[in-house]
């Protein structure tokens, strides 16, 4: 079973919903939605084929389309959002990035991160990835869970990363992406394609969902739908 | 309220009323004409419908749509009530006994009244408007414009009417014919128009059939176009003409030109059959062809963007406006209706089930989003309701391709 609202999203059947940056979050998060049976949550993100693109920069776009989906009759009473999004080099600016798209789309929006607040009777929260104080992407966060199964792989891929140029060449968060992008290159067989977004499907998948790594996000989203 | 400007508001609106009158009637003289296509009287009626509420209608049981906008795309699944909605809007701008009994004509259902002239039979050809057949509740329809002013509309059986006597002979020596007619209660339409004027027309039975009473339209520069319309090329030609009359023909062939043919010439309306009809010049063909045969929905397109530059001032009612085109000109259509809509300062209330046709309009809604409104019907326990969403969040929806369907 997946909590992944369709591309098309039409009607809210779940009373809570997640919005993420793009589609690697989204899957993501629904491993770990199916890993807790946490079921009165769905999962979407702004579309690809959007002018605006992907990212916090469609957020807003995303937002205002899902309430024309929220208003729908036949669509369930939604009583929170919570919108996980990645801290970047600066979470006090993903934070206002991500409260102004709510803004925009008439949303209530808290007033801190990583707090679930009620606001007349819905919940509102927002989850900066990695952690709590600390700046990235969902791809450290990731290759933090790899890291703690296989202790072995940092050093390798940091070695990777510096006979690449890699680490001089792009910034932490995009060397992030690159790391992880091979990791999953190199351990799905099946697809050696095979982006973040899609490895959960494969036998192969380095990442472990049930991570120590990923136990403050599932903690979180406990709380915010419970 | 101040009595200055309350004094000042009905001023202003007796006018439009004066003015909407004349219109009615386009032979009332050449001067009417000229007003209509001058600016000033632009003035007289710039507000459009805002807020609307209709009771116990065709699938409605109870419907209130609010933030009416230039241009209202009305959105939904089969039988959720899209032609219901600008039905009852038809019938609550006009307010008429005519207006309701083309309705069923369009849809081609239920036409005719045939003898025995009954009561059954009567109320048979009205059962189908009132919500789930109940005619012991009156329809009710208000619609009120952007400065607040109301016209509302009910329709009822007035069981108090006596029902009118047989016809008068028809020579003074020739016998009455001694007829029958059972009391057959008529169907009232009360109105209030926005100016505050109360009238009460009749839809009724005689001994030669049924009657109506005439009376003018609350806005009589409503114009709804049933699905069928799209193959009515002497509507188009009437259009047509109407629009050479007052010398604006060449905003339509400009658009045609530019859409469909660029070796366009001239469109002319001709009248050399049963029915007068609109033609093309094309430039590579020897003779004059009719509209039709060149393309059907060149013709639908050219009517419904008539009808918008027709009904300056007005409402104008489009039913599934994907029919018959492609594609490949639906950003022009939406384009054009709002140009057009804003010039002449027309309010546009359109269905579409076209996924193609909704994302066609994202170029013209982006920096127009306020001119829009979407109007989604859905039928939820056997009713079906409205929800209105503001231009925003459709231009954000279909952006995102969340469906507004």
């Amino acid at each position: 079973m997946s909590f992944i609202e369709p591309r098309k999203l039409e009607v809210l059947s779940r009373p809570f919903f997640i919005v993420t940056e793009g589609m690697a979050d989204a899957y993501f998060v629904d491993e770990l939605l199916k890993h807790k049976a946490i079921t009165k949550c769905s999962v979407g993100c702004p579309s690809k084929d959007s002018a605006g693109g992907m990212g916090k920069p469609a957020f807003g776009k995303y937002l205002l389309g899902m309430q024309t989906a929220r208003a729908r009759k036949t669509s369930v009473n939604l009583q929170g959002l919570l919108v996980i999004a990645d801290a970047d080099e600066n979470p006090a600016k993903s934070f206002k990035d991500v409260t102004d798209a709510l803004d925009n789309a008439q949303f209530p929006k808290p007033t801190d991160p990583f707090q679930v607040q009620d606001i007349n009777g819905f919940r509102s929260a927002v989850y900066l990835i990695p952690a709590q104080g600390e700046t990235g992407t969902l791809e450290h966060l990731l290759l933090r869970a790899t890291f703690l199964k296989s202790q072995g792989l940092e050093q390798c891929l940091a070695q990777f990363s510096e006979c690449t140029g890699g680490l001089k060449s792009t910034d932490a968060n995009s060397n992030a992406k690159m790391r992880m992008s091979v990791l999953a290159g190199a351990f799905c067989k099946g697809n050696p394609w095979c982006s973040a977004g899609l490895m959960w499907k494969d036998e192969g998948n380095p990442v472990p969902i049930d991570s120590k790594a990923f136990d403050a996000l599932s903690a979180f989203i406990v709380q915010f739908s419970d | 309220m101040a009595v200055s400007s309350l004094f000042e508001g009905n001023c202003r609106r007796f006018e439009g009323i004066i003015y909407r009158f004349q219109t009615n009637r386009l032979l009332a003289s050449v001067t009417i004409y000229f007003n209509f296509a001058s600016k000033s009287v632009k003035t007289l009626r710039e507000d459009m419908i805002q807020a609307f509420r209709a009771e116990n209608f065709r699938c409605f049981k109870e419907i209130e749509a609010n933030g009416l906008r230039r241009v209202n795309v009305i959105v939904g699944r089969n039988g959720a009530g899209k032609t219901a909605f600008l039905e009852a809007m038809r019938l609550g701008l006009s307010g008429t006994p005519q207006a309701l009994w083309g309705m069923n004509q369009a849809r081609t259902v239920l036409v005719g009244f045939q003898q025995p002239f009954t009561r059954e039979n009567f109320e048979s050809l009205w059962s189908t408007y009132f919500f789930n057949f109940d005619s012991s509740r009156p329809i009710k329809i208000k619609c009120v414009d952007s400065k607040g002013f109301e016209a509302t509309l009910a329709v009822y059986y007035d069981m108090n009417r006596p029902a009118p006597g047989p016809p008068a002979p028809s020579r003074p020596d020739a016998p009455i014919t001694p007829v029958t007619v059972n009391f057959i209660p008529s169907l009232a339409f009360e109105r209030h128009g926005f100016a505050g004027e109360q009238s009460i027309l009749y839809a009724s039975v005689n001994a030669q059939g049924l009657n109506f009473d005439n009376g003018v339209e609350l806005l009589p520069v409503t114009e709804s176009f049933g699905s069928p319309f799209n193959t009515n090329f002497a509507a188009s030609a009437q259009m047509f003409s109407q629009l050479s009359i007052r010398e604006r023909e060449g905003e339509i062939v400009s658009v045609v030109r530019q859409e469909f043919e660029p070796n366009l010439e001239s469109l002319v309306v001709l009248s050399l059959g049963v029915m007068p009809g609109l033609y093309a010049s094309v430039k590579y063909l020897k003779e004059k062809v009719p509209i039709g045969l060149m393309s059907s929905g060149m013709n639908r397109f050219i009517t419904m963007l008539s009808a918008i530059l027709l009904r300056g001032n007005g409402v104008v009612l489009l039913d599934e406006i994907e029919n018959g085109l492609s594609y490949r000109v639906f950003p022009a259509l939406w384009k054009y209706i709002l140009k057009f809509a804003q010039e002449n300062n027309t309010q546009v209330f359109a269905s579409t089930h076209s996924n193609e046709c909704l994302k066609a309009l994202l170029p013209t809604i982006e920096n127009n989003e306020e001119e829009f409104a979407a109007i989604r019907s859905e039928r939820v326990n056997g009713s079906c309701e409205i929800t209105v969403l503001p231009g925003r969040a459709i231009e954000a929806a279909i952006d995102q391709g969340v469906e507004i369907r």
